[in-house]
């Protein structure tokens, strides 16, 4: 793991030599009763353990598919799939009467090696963590820890020391962009929310990535929660805003609970509320938990979710940022986007360079043998990403990719070069949306995929605008026929024209992306689709 | 298995549909009170109390919707439009006995289809051996168990469905083995 050096987070607390990931993951793989046996475990062994608090509960490493996952910090020994019976021997490790247990190291499928620590772990050492850095490090649930290893030490130099227009001069300068969508510059959108007329202004935390895999988002909610609040009040300052709402899915409910314990964890310490810093700026956060509708994300139902309206999509303009909730200027930043900002607006960055904002959190799942939750600096390859840091194997084991989830594109294992940065991906048509990256093996079938994530965005269309409330339906009668060999090869080319005009002619970004798995396959997966043509059904199988 | 679910198995809700000339519980009302106190204040408070009516009742009826729609100070229209449109809100029962199935993508790569599948066939043969009432499937977008997949999801422990008869081994630990198999026994 490639160490921080960002000065505000380096502190760590003794009694932290043992930490269980008590990430969503982790916990329904049993992460639970691994605490409860640590912990009477080490009440038996007594004081020298050091671990008088009891061990660390820490929000989610990303490394989901190993847990529940055991950390001793001092050691550098990460024990994954760990049972209650295995306690008594990490104890035994712990405590230097024995050797490390190496059943209980990772090891690696592919190649049967085992792994001690983070350092060595492919899965580790190949990342950047930067927003991620807290993320299995601090106590989620606990204020002080955060606030030890850095937490709101922006947000008191922000309101100390900055003058709103300095901040988003700041953002704007770090070259951040949107993580998420295509990558909209947040400095510029800071700028017109700010500048927009307007008593009272908002600031939402779009929880909503709209993707159903593994994301950022939860690991941050799971991980650091303070950081993405910290995140949230400096926008507020920064845009005038006095009150945020945060936009959760409710189905990770450990996320909204941390999210809830967060937010009035900071009320309570004065971070939240009037007066903040012993300034004059007053800032309170709302969570709204989604009720299952989520359009993807998009920004305009969502600001009608939150007024407690059905959540549809509307024309723009009047964009959000000039007339958003109650019409008035809204901020909505993505939870990576927030993250990112206490990394920036800090004192040592007060002076000529800005520190770029210069990784993206990426997910990694499908044919690999680490798939993960993983930080990467901006401008690695998807190839580095597949291969070095998840363990797929590029060379024979990969069909192609899935990158940004429904709304999404699909590449050929030929493009793997394309690096994960904004430019990069725009030239093959694709852009990272959630950050997710789906690795296809040679045993998936491309049109399976595209019609799984074709009736997830059906199923989540409000149906406001016909070309995707009719046009993904009829999208999946051409798939549903394709999978079952009774089209021809004149059907795939109306699809192709059915799906560019669902982009040209939709409202909101889910029905412009809802078709964008077909596109993308059909051009780069043309062999696969013409496979199944003409009676010949599904080569791998999976269609039937 | 016992629930607290004692204000609609009494009947409380049983009526709708009649007159509507029916009170509703006066429990249910100050249910409904309470939450509102601790809402968000305007229309902004509805989703949030619709959940947690949906919650508790396993379902949010129209009678209840009514009393929400007149606290709002909405039309009964207008609640039912939003209670439609959202799937965690029903105006029907759903089943207490959530059976989470991961449709997320890496479980859907996986096989997360066809587990869905098996598991709406065994709650299926369920309900028509005994009627049995409880049981509710539910499609989840990601439960986070990504390496394990494809996974199910019941109080919060985690399935993996690897052998043939899992899906019918989850529904009898929810519901117990079905009143005909005991029948043979």
């Amino acid at each position: 793991m490639t160490t921080t050096t960002t000065p505000t987070r380096t502190g760590d607390r003794d009694a932290a030599r043992v930490s269980v990931c008590g990430g969503s993951g982790c916990v329904a793989l049993g992460a639970l009763e691994v605490i409860r046996a640590l912990k009477s475990g080490a009440d038996g062994a007594g004081a020298p353990l050091e671990i008088d608090s009891g061990p660390c509960v820490v929000g989610c490493r990303g490394f989901c598919s190993q847990g529940p996952l055991v950390y001793l910090s001092q050691l550098d020994v990460l024990y994954c799939r760990v049972r209650r019976e295995d306690v008594g021997e990490i104890l035994d490790h712990l405590l230097g009467q024995s050797e490390v247990v190496e059943r209980l190291l990772f090891s690696d499928p592919s190649s049967g090696r085992r792994y001690r620590g983070l350092a060595d772990n492919p899965f580790f050492a190949n990342q950047d963590r930067q927003v991620l850095s807290r993320c299995g490090v601090v106590d989620p649930e606990d204020v002080d820890h955060a606030v030890a290893l850095g937490a709101y030490h922006a947000l008191k130099c922000a309101l100390s020391d900055l003058d709103p227009d300095k901040i988003i001069d700041l953002v704007k300068r770090s070259g951040l962009q949107e993580r998420g969508g295509v990558g909209f510059p947040v400095g510029l959108k800071w700028a017109v929310v700010a500048d927009s007329p307007g008593e009272i202004r908002y600031v939402v935390g779009n929880g909503e990535g709209g993707d159903p895999g593994p994301t950022a988002d939860r690991t941050l909610l799971e991980g650091d929660p303070h950081g993405i609040v910290e995140g949230m009040a400096i926008a507020g300052y920064a845009v005038g805003a006095r009150e945020g709402r945060l936009f959760l899915r409710s189905e990770h409910s450990l996320a909204v609970d941390r999210a809830e314990h967060a937010v009035a964890q900071a009320q309570q310490r004065g971070f939240l509320g009037s007066g903040i810093f012993g300034s004059t700026f007053d800032f309170s956060i709302e969570i709204c938990e989604n009720a299952g509708a989520s359009m993807g994300g998009e920004e305009t139902s969502l600001l009608n979710a939150i007024q407690g309206r059905r959540g549809v999509a509307r024309p723009r303009p009047p964009f959000p940022a000039v007339s958003g909730l109650w019409g008035c200027p809204t901020l909505i930043n993505g939870l990576e986007t927030l993250a990112n900002i206490p990394l920036i607006v800090t004192p040592d960055r007060l002076g000529a360079d800005v520190r770029p904002a210069r990784t993206k959190v990426v997910s990694v799942s499908g044919a690999v043998s680490r798939p993960g939750v993983a930080e990467v600096p901006l401008g690695t390859s998807l190839a580095e990403i597949v291969d070095e840091l998840a363990g797929g194997d590029i060379k024979d084991g990969v069909l192609g990719v899935h990158l940004g989830g429904p709304g999404g594109l699909s590449l050929s294992a030929s493009q793997l070069d394309a690096t994960v940065d904004f430019g990069s991906l725009r030239s093959h048509e694709a852009n990272l949306g959630s950050g997710s990256i789906l690795v296809l093996g040679h045993n998936s079938c491309p049109v399976a995929l595209a019609r799984y994530l074709v009736s997830f965005c059906a199923e989540e269309s409000c149906g406001t605008c016909p070309p995707c409330r009719i046009g993904t339906i009829a999208v999946l009668n051409f798939l549903d026929r394709i999978s079952s060999g009774e089209a021809q090869s004149s059907d795939l080319h109306q699809l192709e024209r059915l799906c560019l005009h669902i982009r040209m002619t939709s409202l909101c970004e889910l029905g412009r992306n809802a078709a964008g798995s077909v596109i993308t396959g059909l051009r780069n997966f043309r062999e696969n689709y013409e496979s199944h043509l003409s009676g010949r059904g599904c080569p791998t199988g999976i269609c039937e | 298995m016992q629930f607290t679910d004692d204000i609609t198995d009494s009947g409380f809700f049983g009526s709708e549909g009649g007159d509507g000339a029916e009170a509703l519980d006066p429990a249910v009302i100050e249910l409904v009170d309470e939450l509102l106190v601790r809402a968000p204040s305007g229309r902004e408070g509805l989703i949030g109390v619709l959940l947690a009516l949906q919650q508790t009742f396993d379902r949010v009826s129209w009678r209840v919707q009514e009393l929400v729609a007149d606290r709002f100070g909405l039309s009964p229209a207008q609640v039912a439009a939003v209670v439609s449109y959202y799937p965690r809100l029903s105006a029907e029962r759903q089943g207490r006995l959530k059976i989470d199935v991961c449709t997320g993508t890496a479980c859907f790569l996986c096989g997360g289809e066809g587990v869905l599948g098996q598991i709406n066939r065994a709650v299926d043969e369920r309900r028509s051996v005994d009627g049995e009432p409880n049981l509710a499937v539910r499609k989840q977008r990601c439960l986070a168990v990504c390496g394990l997949g494809p996974v199910v999801r019941v109080d919060d422990r985690v399935h993996t469905i690897a052998e043939a008869g899992a899906a019918e081994g989850i529904v009898v630990g929810l519901v117990g083995p079905s009143p005909e198999s005991e029948d043979e026994r």
